[in-house]
């Protein structure tokens, strides 16, 4: 055997997941991680304190979703951190022992260890100095897992509290290592605008592809934002001028930035496929309710292009998470105003065609689906000051079954009944993978 | 039999590369240009970054501690590490998975097969293997393993490569913590469990980068060892 | 040019004070290099917010001449909201009274209200921020020298307000030429727009001159229509509001859909919220119109985005109901004549405003330490 037979070898053991023995899992982690392909036992919901409301503290809600445990479907833990942090994303280390997950408002992060007991996350260290660390970078959003390290969007800075921010990355013992400013048109850091782009040094989520080099980062909004009352933002034409209209193409290796691509209205989370071959990722603009395609061409070239509406753009769905399946055939996209999911065949990714809809509450956030594809689990919070007002500010976990026609309620978790707060980003533990 | 299966793997490895590295194919006698000699692998579909173009941050020290070398003599591996760049990995000899150790051995090995090229940079840099079995991973069972290496007539022109254990899980657990790599004992069948992990030290034994599955690309790490080298040129 | 706007005496610091009153230093506060520096320090320290979140400079932003021009209405703590617009922070040294009701009359004390609002710093108590200021190590002597004590309430507000002293911004292309006498600083429009400005239109009743100098405001109250139009327009029904989703992508959103997202605009009944008195019903004090080009968005609230639409609403007489200032009356202007007037309010920008950003960021002056008390235009010596 060669060294290029061993490298087949490992292709196909990729895509099978790892390491072997373990079988799992929502499909939107780093593709660096360890994944559950088999049922997930535990879901990890961050949650936003909301005062006035129980203990009015951000919290990590474990709720049990194990088949035959007499507690499936109830909240078995809860872990508050102190403060209202604006709770919002997380992610797992890339050996999946700690969960990582940032305040968008007070940019503390919390790493909570999920390994010693899957079942009770505790918290295990809480980085204070963010925003002193990273040279005035706010907004710790996705926490993105390379090997031994944590690489972590920002959405804002402390100068301006406007959308200039920067990726900052830190080692898995919570040390701070770098920052990487986002490119804009003054300085545009070596990387090339295309179509028009203006590069406007905005952050919100990231994402690899391993086997290409490629890294790609989407833009949404500051501080000043994100942090005001929704329908105060809508009115304030100062204020909507502040969106990102930019996806950046990086070069993971060396975390340079590459290329800058105009796609308007706040692209937000970025999906790759699994497949060995293929060469794409999507991405959702929230304000323009689009789906976007960002693809390698036939001359090896990577290029940006919009290729399906999601619902009528003029009536502000605002979509927010999306969810592809391990097979790539399928994608999940939550709209928040409209609290609905569609479901989009993307089996060609140039022409996605929805396929289902439903509306599963008053508003909606977050989808995450197991590796199987045949549980999806929808959160209902979008940011503390943009959540509904009223009657429907629905707070929730909503665990259904896919069968592949419909979406059949399992069990909800009712979040303001139980005094939790708003349920935010979601994350599968089980104790399988630490065997 | 699985370490049958990993030295047989290796000595079939040893057979194929001498064909495809030639010395006849004269190399630059500068360092820069090492990460040029490899073929592209199917799995790593991109042009690596120009060696040199780039930072590579300090993510941690790298951790001391007492290891074993094919001799079974006590080797400090701070002092190891110290003044030579290293490639370190972690392996067991057992493994029966083919994408974890064998992978990166052969990675390792199709380097070390290829340091040839570049005359003296051996002295600048090390492969440092380390096992984290070392209840089945002896110092016999190491040193039969390097056997074939022992042999080769031209080794003192290629890389060194330590390869190492451990008197037990308590001198192993610190190095394992330090580096960060996760192992998990615990499987019926005897394999452990572990993320396949490379790391790059620097001569002042700082980490100056890790490497996962779909990085273990020849061309990447020398191409790393190369940017340390220009650095320490232009400082 | 750069002016070295502190260092007193030079022919280059004298020009930044053109077309400015003298400044009128407090006797019982009088400026020191220690206040200036320890000032500039509280006013970026974001953790005099209750969750470290927020500094002065946060709405008042160096970069935007001392406003956030990214918003209508304030931000706070949480994301809270404010009713007002931030306003702007330079040549506050000279207005008699503060905020846009004119609650506060002192530099020295104004800085209570935002510390402890719950919409914008939010803290639980001046004693708890004074508390934190003595733990903080990078506070440590700071004080003591600046004032021969320890952190206080007091020696807070009076540091503060120094370093509010200090950002004083005259000479604009405006003063050159009325003050200084230079016929080529700014061009016919800008003379059309202030003889317009201060003649016909009626402008100067409020925003008013002096033979010597100009601040552009009287200093005083008046309701012209603006605040009682926007309480009418919060109590309207079912409406469309227009709002770009990305750059040249409008939609009109039904006021349903807002109201579903969000609290609502609170009511803001101006001056009369600090007198009681009736007749002060949505009056606001008269902004200084300095820098006027560089602090969009207009009025209280932010709700107008340009001076074009500033204008527009005056030549309209302002919104007329029962409690409407005479002096606001239709103008029946001409395209030429708001353009003129547009010109003259861009005129009143001044020149220093990046060295001012520079300053307020980083405490240097052209790169250096200022070596002078920021006392020039004091009747007191220090």
């Amino acid at each position: 055997m060669n060294r290029r037979e061993f490298g087949l070898l490992s292709a196909t053991w990729l895509a099978a997941g790892l390491p072997t023995g373990l079988r799992a899992d929502e499909t939107c982690q780093s593709p660096y991680m360890p994944k559950i392909t088999g049922h997930e036992e535990f879901v990890y919901v961050w949650t936003l304190g909301v005062e006035g409301m129980g203990d009015g503290q951000d919290k990590l809600v474990t709720v049990d979703v194990r088949p035959n445990s007499p507690t499936k479907g109830t909240v078995i833990n809860s872990v508050s951190v102190g403060g209202r942090n604006e709770a919002h994303h997380g992610g797992f280390s890339a050996d999946r022992r700690y969960f990582w997950a940032g305040g968008l408002d007070t940019n503390r992060i919390f790493i909570f260890d999920v390994h010693s007991d899957p079942s009770q996350p505790r918290l295990h260290k809480t980085i204070e100095t963010f925003v002193e660390d990273s040279g005035g970078v706010v907004g710790p959003h996705t926490f993105f897992a390379l090997p031994g390290r944590m690489l972590i969007t920002g959405l804002s800075n402390s100068d301006d509290h406007g959308g200039r921010t920067a990726l900052v990355e830190y080692n898995d013992d919570g040390d701070y290592l770098a920052t990487y400013w986002m490119p804009t048109a003054d300085d545009m850091r070596g990387a090339v605008a295309v179509d028009g782009a203006v590069a406007d040094g905005y952050g919100y989520d990231i994402r690899a592809l391993i086997r290409k080099n490629i890294m790609l980062t989407s833009s949404f909004t500051g501080w000043s934002n994100y942090m005001m009352d929704f329908g105060q933002m809508l009115q304030d034409p100062e204020a909507m001028q502040r969106f990102g209209n930019t996806i950046v193409q990086w070069d993971l290796h060396t975390r340079q930035p590459r290329k800058v691509f105009n796609v308007p209205g706040a692209p937000l989370e970025i999906r790759f496929p699994w497949g060995s071959n293929a060469n794409y990722a999507f991405s959702s603009t929230a304000l323009t309710s689009q789906l976007w395609l960002i693809y390698e061409d036939d001359a090896g070239e990577w290029q940006a292009k919009a290729v399906a509406d999601i619902g009528n753009p003029a009536d502000i769905p605002l979509p927010v998470d999306i969810s592809i399946a391990a097979d790539d055939q399928t994608l999940w996209v939550n709209s928040f105003m409209d609290g609905k999911t569609r479901l989009f065949d993307v089996s060609d990714p140039h022409n996605p065609k929805q396929v289902y809809e439903k509306v599963i509450g008053p508003q909606v956030n977050m989808v995450s689906q197991s590796w199987d594809g045949q549980r999806v689990y929808f959160t209902s919070s979008l940011l503390a000051n943009w959540d509904k007002k009223g009657e429907d500010n629905a707070q929730y976990l909503k665990a259904y079954s896919w069968d592949g026609n419909e979406l059949v309620e399992d069990f909800e978790i009712d979040f303001n009944a139980l005094n939790l707060g708003r349920a935010h980003i979601m994350r599968f533990g089980s104790a399988a993978l630490y065997a | 039999m699985k370490r049958a299966a990993l030295v047989l793997t290796i000595i079939a490895t040893m057979a194929a590369i001498p064909f495809a590295v030639s010395r006849e194919a004269e190399a630059p006698i500068t360092a820069s240009g090492l990460s040029k000699h490899f073929e592209v692998g199917d799995d790593f579909q991109y042009e690596p970054p120009e060696p040199g173009t780039y930072d590579l941050v300090a993510v941690k020290s790298a951790p001391t501690g007492q290891v074993l070398d094919t001799s079974g003599a006590q080797r400090d591996l701070g002092t190891l590490l110290n003044g030579k760049i290293s490639l370190v990995s972690f392996v067991y000899l057992t493994c029966g998975d083919i994408n974890g150790c064998p992978l990166a051995m052969s990675t390792l090995f199709d380097i070390y097969e290829t340091s040839l090229m570049i005359p003296g940079l051996g002295e600048d840099v090390q492969l440092v293997t380390i096992s984290f079995d070392p209840e089945r991973d002896t110092v016999d069972a190491i040193n039969s393993f390097m056997l074939p290496f022992a042999s080769d007539a031209e080794k003192d022109q290629k890389f060194d490569w330590h390869v190492l254990t451990t008197e037990g899980q308590k001198k192993l657990a610190p190095i394992l913590e330090g580096f960060g790599q996760v192992v998990d004992r615990g499987s019926p069948d005897g394999q452990i469990n572990h993320l396949l992990r490379m790391y790059l030290v620097d001569r002042d034994g700082a980490i100056r980068n890790i490497y996962g599955l779909g990085q273990i690309d020849p061309r990447l790490l020398m191409g790393d060892v190369e940017t340390l080298l220009l650095s320490e040129q232009s400082s | 040019m750069r002016d070295n706007f502190l260092r007193e005496g030079s022919e280059a610091d004298q020009s930044v004070f053109l077309g400015l009153p003298t400044i009128e230093h407090p006797d019982d506060n009088p400026p020191s290099l220690a206040k200036l520096e320890l000032g500039r320090k509280l006013f970026l320290d974001r953790r005099l917010s209750a969750n470290g979140t927020m500094a002065c400079a946060t709405c008042h932003l160096p970069e935007q001449a001392f406003v956030n021009r990214e918003m209508q209405t304030a931000v706070g703590v949480e994301g809270r909201s404010g009713r007002r617009n931030s306003p702007t922070l330079l040549n506050s040294a000279y207005l008699t009274t503060l905020f846009h009701d004119g609650r506060e009359i002192s530099l020295e004390t104004q800085f209570i209200a935002p510390l402890l609002a719950r919409n914008e710093m939010a803290n639980p108590s001046i004693g708890y921020v004074i508390e934190n200021l003595r733990s903080f190590e990078d506070y440590d002597g700071l004080f003591e020298t600046a004032f021969g004590g320890s952190a206080s309430i007091e020696k807070m507000g009076q540091a503060l307000a120094v370093f509010q002293r200090s950002l004083v911004a005259g000479n604009s292309p405006f003063d050159q030429w009325y003050f200084g006498g230079n016929d080529d600083a700014v061009s016919n429009s800008v003379k059309n727009g202030f003889e317009l400005f201060s003649g016909a239109a009626g402008c100067s009743n409020c925003h008013s001159l002096h033979q010597t100098h100009a601040m552009f405001t009287d200093n005083r109250f008046h309701n012209i229509g603006y605040g009682w139009m926007r309480e009418q327009d919060r109590h309207k029904g079912e409406r469309t509001v227009n709002v770009q989703v990305a750059p040249g992508v409008h939609y009109e959103v039904s006021s349903s859909v807002i109201e579903s997202v969000g609290e609502g605009r609170q009511a803001d009944l101006g001056r009369y919220e600090v007198t009681q008195n009736p007749k002060h019903l949505w009056q606001f004090r008269t902004p200084s119109l300095r820098n006027v080009g560089a602090t969009a968005p207009y009025m209280h609230d932010g709700g107008l985005s340009t001076l074009a639409d500033v204008i527009d609403f005056y030549d309209k007489g302002g919104a007329r109901h029962a409690l409407l200032s005479p002096w606001v009356r239709p103008l029946h202007l001409t395209a030429e004549d708001k353009d003129n007037l547009e010109a003259f309010l861009n005129s009143l920008t001044s020149e220093n405003l990046d060295c001012l950003e520079v300053y307020a960021r980083s405490g240097l002056i052209d790169g250096n330490r200022p070596q002078v008390a920021p006392s020039l235009g004091t009747t007191r010596e220090p």
